[in-house]
């Protein structure tokens, strides 16, 4: 399943182009029930060619989230997935800082505003 | 006016209206015929009265003939020898009164003496000539003559012939017969009829009869008459004068009723002396016509009664139905379905088409009306059912609400709890600190502490994602972790922060938190050289540090460099850095939450960190209090009526 859909966010996963987009307000009530969030975030990570995870569209996401953002960052840097890339967005106020947050856990991490 | 009645009145009127005109037909062509038939017969009787003259007059005639033509009777009449004539033609007398009535047996010589009365011997020589013209006419013109004659003797027919002898008129002899009651009575006898002879007042002076005694009417007198009461009807009587022609009339007598035939009566010379009436008793026809009448009036009111009945019956057999259709039809307006139709459906005709289409339509409302009932039932039923279960979530609800308000409490309580006491704050002998804390409805995990150790001053400031019990109880976790950190006299940025870090992320990991929080510690040293300087170092990741130098000029130190959120990875030891500032007089540190920049109005505008610049630009040269207050006051105006999502909190330092 590449696509998990809530009442007001969707996240979906683009196998060919190693692209997952969230959108939306994510906010989900702990680690449990970002789990399927986390397994896409996994996936994304084991395929062959280099990730993409965009933010552009995700207006929100709460401490949790950031968290499983975080984890999945140093997950990266631990199998030092090479060509990781993050789009985000600087009118979102809670991405200017959070993602500035996971670049410094993985230096090699391409971040870009749209 | 009900549908019977609406049927049977246009049937009686026409019914009676036929039978009327019928009846009226009938009666009118019965009269017609009745009158034909009478005045046929009336006719009849008229030449039956001519007959019965003319026969007498033959009689007298011929007697008169028969009489003159013998020569004994001529001799004796030539020798005027009466005894003669007597003896010669008493025995024939005698002989014809046996079969006859013979009212005048006469002879005369001229001009009209009497000479021998048979019926009278012994009166004679006395002259006529004053009233018996026939006599006169007679003798003077020596010819048979015959007819009606009103005399002194009376009125009846006449035959007079003249006698010759030896080629000379010696006299007359005549017959006379007289025409009176016993000849009316005859002749109703023999044709049924009644009659009356009336005559001329005038010409009855003359005659010396009185047998009837009638008084006169328009000129007129009863000579004669079959009936009881004899009458004359005067006033046709005048409309009809002498020499008219034979008509007729209806006349009412004795409680009967008469058609009346007038013929004129005529004198042997012509002249018309008086009216003959034959009157014809139609009373028996007009009982019978009106008994007939009667008879039809009653058959028609007979045939009306059965026309209606029949009507009746029929239409109140064909509507029959209609009755219990009507009430039907109005228990079904009222709603209710019981009425049974199909004992009227069953007939063919038109009602019992309608008695179908009503109760195929009962039925259909009736299910529709059931199946309603139905439904709202169940409706009825979802609905209690929901309401239950509204209720048990609303009691859910407020017992989640009442464990969470208790939650809320105790967070705040903490919160209120751990901040430090204004004698603390003031306590601080180089700066003038001025600190703000304002939890939101739903308690956020905002942190901050001024701590003093062995002329150090710590102050840290910091904000646990989320809201509620777990952020307070990590912000509890975080004031225990710094302050004993900072009692241990660790100094050392980064073994503050990573141990910080460390402590605080197990701790979560125990928990199954994944909360964190963003934490700048401040360490104030004063100058030791100069009273009115210090050194400030900055270390840990949080809202930038704001700095308004006593000359206004504004300083934002980002902290985004200086570490990583504390509890979010085990180890952030590189990620920690120190930024230095040292202050000078006057200058200002301002630190706070984003509960301050992100304070949102009503349109969501943010406060953000303009504004905030803005104010402490304008209020920098005031005490720490002034610009605190300054601050918080511009926030509330910002916020106007809007609640507060997240805590305030607000520090300014300022160097003495």
């Amino acid at each position: 399943m590449n696509t998990i859909e809530g009442e007001n966010y969707a996240i979906a996963l683009d196998e060919p182009s190693a692209r997952l987009t969230m959108n939306g307000t994510l906010r989900l009530n702990g680690l449990d029930e970002y789990a399927p969030v986390s397994a896409l975030l996994s996936r994304l990570l084991s395929l062959p060619t280099a990730p993409t995870l965009d933010l552009t569209c995700l207006g929100f996401l709460n401490s949790s989230g950031i968290a499983v953002l975080s984890k999945f960052v140093i997950e990266a840097r631990t199998k030092q997935v090479a060509g990781l890339s993050i789009i985000g967005s600087e009118t979102v106020p809670w991405q200017t800082k959070s993602l500035r947050n996971l670049q410094r856990l993985m230096p090699s991490l391409a971040l870009s505003w749209q | 006016m009900s549908i019977t009645r609406k049927i049977l009145l246009p049937i009686m009127l026409m019914a009676l209206v036929v039978l009327s005109v019928m009846v009226v037909f009938v009666t009118y062509d019965t009269d017609a015929r009745a009158n034909n038939d009478e005045r046929r017969e009336l006719t009849l009787l008229g030449l039956a009265f001519d007959n019965e003259l003319t026969t007498l007059n033959g009689f007298a005639l011929g007697l008169a003939v028969e009489v003159a033509n013998n020569p004994g009777v001529q001799q004796a009449m030539a020798d005027r020898n009466r005894a003669a004539l007597e003896a010669l033609v008493m025995p024939g007398y005698q002989a014809l009164r046996k079969k006859f009535e013979i009212a005048q047996y006469q002879f005369h010589i001229p001009p009209a003496t009497s000479f021998l009365r048979v019926h009278d011997p012994s009166k004679f020589g006395d002259d006529l000539s004053s009233f018996r013209p026939i006599v006169v006419a007679a003798n003077r013109e020596d010819k048979s003559l015959s007819g009606i004659e009103v005399g002194r003797a009376g009125f009846g027919i006449r035959g007079i012939a003249p006698i010759r002898a030896h080629d000379e008129h010696v006299g007359t002899v005549e017959f006379g017969i007289d025409i009176g009651n016993e000849f009316l009575s005859q002749l109703k006898t023999r044709y049924g009829a009644d009659w009356q002879v009336l005559l001329s007042s005038k010409v009855a002076k003359i005659a010396t009869f009185t047998e009837q005694n009638q008084p006169d009417k328009a000129g007129l007198t009863v000579q004669s008459s079959t009936l009881t009461h004899p009458f004359i009807d005067g006033a046709e009587a005048a409309a009809h004068p002498l020499n008219d022609e034979a008509f007729d009339t209806i006349e009412h007598r004795d409680g009967r009723e008469f058609r009346v035939r007038w013929l004129p009566l005529k004198s042997f010379n012509g002249a018309q002396i008086g009216w003959v009436q034959i009157l014809k008793d139609r009373s028996d026809f007009v009982a019978l016509r009106n008994m007939r009448l009667m008879q039809a009036v009653g058959l028609i009111v007979l045939v009306l009664a059965s026309l209606a009945l029949l009507v009746s019956v029929i239409v109140t057999r064909v509507l029959r139905p209609l009755k219990p259709l009507t009430a039907a039809s109005a228990a079904i307006a009222r709603g209710d379905f019981s009425p049974d139709l199909a004992p009227y459906a069953q007939s063919r005709d038109e009602i019992g088409q309608l008695a179908q289409g009503m109760q195929s339509m009962s039925g259909q409302l009736s299910q529709l009306v059931n199946h309603l009932e139905d439904q709202v039932k169940e409706r009825t039923g979802e609905l209690h059912s929901a309401n239950e279960r509204i209720q048990q979530l609303n009691q859910a609800l407020k017992a989640d609400n009442q464990r969470m308000r208790t939650e809320l409490d105790v967070a705040r309580q903490i919160q209120q709890m751990i901040v430090p006491s204004s004698h603390e704050i003031s306590s601080v002998p180089t700066l003038d600190i001025a600190a703000y804390m304002e939890p939101a409805e739903e308690v956020g995990g905002d942190y901050y502490d001024i701590l003093q150790h062995e002329g150090q001053v710590c102050i840290g400031i910091g904000d646990v994602t989320g809201h509620g019990l777990e952020s307070g109880l990590v912000m509890l976790m975080t004031q225990s972790a710094v302050r004993t950190l900072i009692t241990l006299n660790e100094t050392d940025p980064v073994r503050l922060m990573s141990t910080l870090n460390r402590t605080l992320f197990d701790n979560m990991q125990r928990m199954r938190s994944d909360k964190n929080l963003t934490l700048s510690l401040l360490h104030y040293q004063p100058d030791p050289a100069h009273a009115d300087q210090g050194q400030l170092r900055i270390i840990g990741q949080h809202e930038s540090v704001l700095i308004i130098r006593a000359d206004g000029h504004f300083e934002d130190i980002d902290t985004l460099e200086l570490g990583m959120p504390i509890g979010m990875i085990d180890d952030i030891a590189e990620f920690v850095a120190a930024a230095v500032v040292t202050l000078n007089a006057g200058d200002t540190v301002v630190l706070y939450t984003d509960g301050i920049t992100e304070a949102a109005n009503a349109t969501d505008e943010l406060f953000g960190s303009d504004r905030l610049k803005h104010t402490l630009l304008a209020h920098h040269r005031a005490s720490a209090e002034a610009i605190k207050t300054a601050v918080i006051d511009a926030v509330r105006a910002h916020i106007g009526a809007q609640a507060l999502y997240d805590d305030l909190t607000l520090i300014v330092l300022k160097q003495r």
